[in-house]
């Protein structure tokens, strides 16, 4: 009787439980920029003015750069609008170069957070600006094309 | 938990003290391309930082009281590239900047253009398309 009613409850469980996690897009280009890869960045950014004080700091610093490479995942994912209401163009040659440079400037900070070197994470930052300068000149500050 | 709030309390001080909040930002959410300011003095501090260098300049006014100014440009890789070096700008240098005011502090702009000691005239990087350099 016990193993019936484990079985029946074990089939209900399973009944309701989804299959599969299927990520969906909540927030627009914008908002994870404004979330994720900003706030981030500039963790990385203020080592330049402020050296990380202790272990603590410098994990900070390294999951900083994680979530910068963990974030162009999240920008390439199906579904991401623009603030406009337009895909972002994942099929785009420059833009997948753009968002590669990043991916490449989130692994040299994480490389350089992970030494406690702030010299090696102020080195780090050049290549980061570089990359998101690249990406914002040409889709953030000059106009689109309707 | 009272650990986990030490330590979260000790992040923050070390954030905060890196200016965490500033450094990375759109130019129309920190200045105002409608407010364009031109102003001459002499250069007191120069930080060669990412993603924007600083530099502050001793301003006088018609008063004759002296104004320290805050101007952000590009960061050095992009300065480099408008034909800037660490040796264009220097604290005692003469220079005229042309650029935006901030929307929230009387005494900051993103400067846009600047006539260096040397008499060059170089761009300064500013994200904003004013047309040609003044």
């Amino acid at each position: 009787m016990r193993i019936l009613v484990f079985l029946v409850l074990a089939g209900a469980a399973t009944a309701q439980a989804p299959s599969t996690f299927k990520p969906k897009v909540s927030g627009n280009l914008k908002q994870v920029m404004r979330s994720i890869l900003r706030p981030n960045s500039d963790i990385i950014f203020d080592v330049q003015a402020a050296a990380p004080k202790n272990d603590m700091d410098w994990n900070t610093v390294q999951n900083a750069a994680i979530a910068l490479e963990e974030a162009m995942n999240l920008v390439a994912m199906p579904g991401r609008l623009r603030e406009d209401g337009k895909s972002v163009p994942v099929q785009r040659a420059d833009w997948v170069k753009y968002e590669q440079g990043v991916v490449a400037a989130g692994q040299a900070c994480y490389k350089a957070a992970q030494s406690k070197n702030p010299e090696a994470v102020s080195n780090c930052t050049d290549q980061l600006a570089d990359s998101c300068a690249a990406c914002h000149d040409v889709y953030r500050d000059k106009p689109q094309p309707k | 938990m009272r650990s986990g709030l030490v330590a979260l309390s000790a992040m923050a001080g070390w954030l905060a003290a890196a200016g965490v909040l500033s450094a990375h930002h759109a130019f129309a959410v920190e200045f105002d391309a409608k407010k364009q300011v031109t102003l001459s003095g002499v250069v007191t501090k120069v930080e060669w930082s990412n993603p924007h260098t600083y530099f502050y300049l001793d301003v006088k006014g018609e008063d004759g009281s002296t104004v320290n100014w805050t101007f952000e440009t590009a960061g050095p890789n992009t300065l480099a590239k408008l034909g800037w070096h660490r040796k264009s700008l220097k604290v005692g240098d003469q220079v005229t900047v042309t650029g935006y005011r901030a929307r929230g502090n009387p005494t900051i702009a993103s400067a846009r253009a600047v006539v260096l000691a040397d008499g060059r005239r170089v761009s300064a990087g500013s994200s904003v398309d004013g047309g040609p350099l003044p």
